[in-house]
């Protein structure tokens, strides 16, 4: 959830939090320890990530709205009842992995976050959108804009009854979870449904600090839950996930989706088989391991949307480009109404019966 | 109304907030700075009328620097360059370094059961807001200050500290036998959105038609304004100014302290006023007055 720098680096960034909580790991558990590389492995710059790889895509959908006839950053729809807002790129650490590390890093300023919200209540937005989700960035890094943000969304589009504040704060720096941020929930709740969603893809992540600023939140009656990342070197064992689905349902954090590693730049390192994540979740939600509550979804995070992988999702394989053929239930003609400057990808095909479906870049398990 | 806090945050994130480019090592700063208190892990906002020793700065481990001179690339501190480095630089304290206050209403305060009170407003301790008073989302009323009349407040203000709003206004006929009648003030109030009243600043009702202040206006400590007065967006009005009745202010006026304006005055938008000037005639947009009587020094252009 951050951005190239104008030079269009990708710079390693970890917060004097985690910076920390690696030292302390490596010294009391050691460098080759599970623990020290689940979480070395998400933040620490890896030379692999420069190398050569099939997956070249920078972005992971083009999904962007033009708003007041301008085409403003930070404003993306896909879907029929949710948009996308982004109204910071900035984060407090950089997470490897991230769907958004080749976009440029950028703040809108509060004309524009003024924009975007009469946009989501106007038009055929103001129509059918009623959630957002407001991520980035890390909108909780900083707190004004994403209060601003929420105070004219209540003003300017009554009909987002229900927005969801994606951070990875409590897990980057859970020490800037201060008032500034409680407040922001707590006085807006009654007036909007807000959740809390956030990312945590191995026990690891789950120190003592992280876990207070979740319960904070959680007494506060704020839905918190958790949408993660399949990674290879970091969760992609059953008794890793296991373990970290029933902290998850201890802590009182939902599981949404598990999500296959995005094809994309730097990430090949990091990437499993579609069909080792089927595997583990199948066995992760099928052999009685974690409560019914605590089961995530397993999907792709494909260039026409999320796609969650059921029987019959997976048309064929490509193998000798390594790619999949996987069947959505998404129309065209939806997506155009819903975003009339989307534009079909070359990955895509639109089926006999108007329903898109594309080629996924699939990963490797040596 | 703020406390400070000492997050430790990459100056990337700093640059991400205002739009620029981070030159230099991506350190970690804890606090603001200034030339006087320089120190590591700090940043600063240095402008270009700033006296400063360069060799000074490098000095200072992990220093950030806010600025909008040029600096050679080979400088031993981070620096970010912007055309705006004193706004850019607050935005930069409210954003990360600043404890908003809990929005309470204390229990001391009295507010009529009748008055409309907004969302997410604070109000302070022994607060008095009478029952024709509104006041907008998200505004501060501070301690001891005092809302009565016929008032509206608009959306995120600040009411300072034993500051006054809708305060009788000082108005008498002498009647028959020499004996002052005051004339009743039955207008509004009318306070836009963004408005900052000062701390022990009075405002009076208006007679009959209002007393109006726009939106953005922001009114230092220890002011007067008259009764009937008209103030344009984003005036700023400075410490012990006295407006007499029925003046009217243009937009994006500058009155500096200790101006004193004659009531019935019409000042046009864009004027600035000086310290200590008494404004006996009407001032004309776009121009500088100053002294006593006031004069025009120069016009703008």
């Amino acid at each position: 959830m951050a951005g190239i720098n104008k030079s269009g680096v990708f710079r390693e960034k970890i917060s004097p939090f985690l910076q920390q909580k690696l030292a302390e790991l490596k010294e009391i558990k050691g460098e080759n320890s599970e623990e020290y590389r689940a979480l070395m492995l998400q933040y620490v710059r890896q030379e692999v990530e420069d190398q050569e790889e099939n997956e070249s895509n920078k972005r992971h959908w083009e999904a962007d709205l033009v708003v007041e006839d301008n085409q403003v950053p930070g404003a993306e729809r896909l879907y029929n009842k949710t948009a996308v807002l982004e109204p910071t790129m900035v984060c407090a650490a950089h997470c490897r992995y991230c769907l958004r590390a080749n976009y440029e890093i950028f703040t809108l300023d509060e004309e524009e976050l003024i924009k975007i919200a009469r946009f989501c209540g106007s038009g055929d937005v103001g129509q059918t959108v009623n959630e957002v989700l407001v991520t980035g960035g890390d909108p909780l890094v900083l707190p004004n804009r994403l209060n601003f943000l929420i105070e004219k969304l209540i003003e300017y589009a009554p009909n987002i009854r229900i927005m969801r504040i994606a951070s990875r704060l409590p897990l980057h720096n859970p020490l800037r979870i201060d008032n500034n941020v409680y407040e922001i929930f707590r006085k807006h709740k009654d007036k909007v449904r807000i959740e809390l969603a956030t990312q945590i893809n191995h026990p690891v992540d789950l120190f003592q600090e992280t876990i207070e600023v979740f319960k904070n939140f959680r007494d506060m009656g704020i839905p918190i839950y958790s949408q993660n990342v399949l990674l290879k070197g970091v969760n992609d064992n059953i008794d890793t996930l296991t373990s970290l689905y029933l902290a998850l349902r201890d802590i009182g954090i939902e599981a949404h989706y598990l999500f296959h590693c995005v094809p994309m730049r730097g990430m090949h390192h990091f990437r499993t088989t579609v069909a080792k994540g089927l595997r583990l979740a199948k066995e992760l939600t099928n052999g009685g391991l974690i409560s019914g509550r605590a089961k995530p979804m397993y999907a792709l995070m494909t260039d026409i949307g999320k796609i969650t992988l059921y029987d019959g999702t997976i048309l064929e394989k490509d193998e000798k480009r390594n790619m999949i053929l996987v069947q959505s239930a998404y129309t065209y003609e939806s997506r155009i109404k819903n975003n009339p400057g989307w534009k079909l990808p070359g990955t895509a095909e639109i089926d006999k019966n108007g329903y898109l479906r594309m080629w996924y870049l699939d990963g490797t398990d040596e | 109304m703020y406390k400070l806090k000492a997050p430790a945050i990459h100056a990337s994130e700093i640059a991400g907030l205002i739009n620029q480019e981070l030159v230099g090592n991506d350190i970690i700063v804890t606090k603001p700075c200034t030339l006087k208190t320089l120190s590591g892990n700090s940043f600063i906002c240095l402008l270009k009328e700033d006296q400063y020793d360069i060799e000074r700065l490098a000095q200072i481990p992990e220093l950030l620097v806010i600025s909008n001179l040029d600096f050679d690339a080979s400088v031993r501190f981070s620096y970010i360059k912007s055309p705006s480095p004193k706004l850019d630089f607050i935005k930069t304290v409210n954003e990360f370094f600043i404890i908003w206050e809990e929005i309470t209403i204390a229990s001391s305060a009295k507010i009529h059961p009748n008055a409309k009170i907004g969302r997410n407003v604070s109000i302070g301790e022994n607060v008095f807001i009478g029952p024709d008073v509104t006041i907008g989302d998200n505004t501060h009323i501070l301690n001891n200050a005092v809302i009565t009349n016929q008032v509206m407040i608009g959306k995120d203000c600040i009411i300072k500290h034993n500051s006054t709003i809708g305060s009788e206004g000082f108005d008498f006929e002498i009647d028959k036998l020499g004996i002052p009648i005051h004339y009743p003030h039955i207008g509004k109030i009318i306070i836009g959105n963004n408005v900052w009243i000062g701390s022990n600043t009075s405002v009076e009702s208006g007679k009959i038609n209002d007393t109006i202040i726009h939106n953005d206006v922001k009114i230092d400590d220890l002011v007067q304004i008259g009764y009937n007065c008209e103030i344009g967006e984003r005036t700023m009005i400075t410490a012990g100014v006295i407006v007499s009745r029925d003046v009217r202010i243009g937009t994006d006026c500058l009155l500096a302290p200790n101006a004193t304006i004659r009531n019935n005055v019409t000042i046009g938008d864009s004027v600035t006023i000086g310290q200590g000037a008494v404004i006996l005639k009407d001032a004309e947009a776009h121009a500088v007055y100053i002294g006593n009587p006031g004069k025009l020094l120069k016009k703008n252009s």
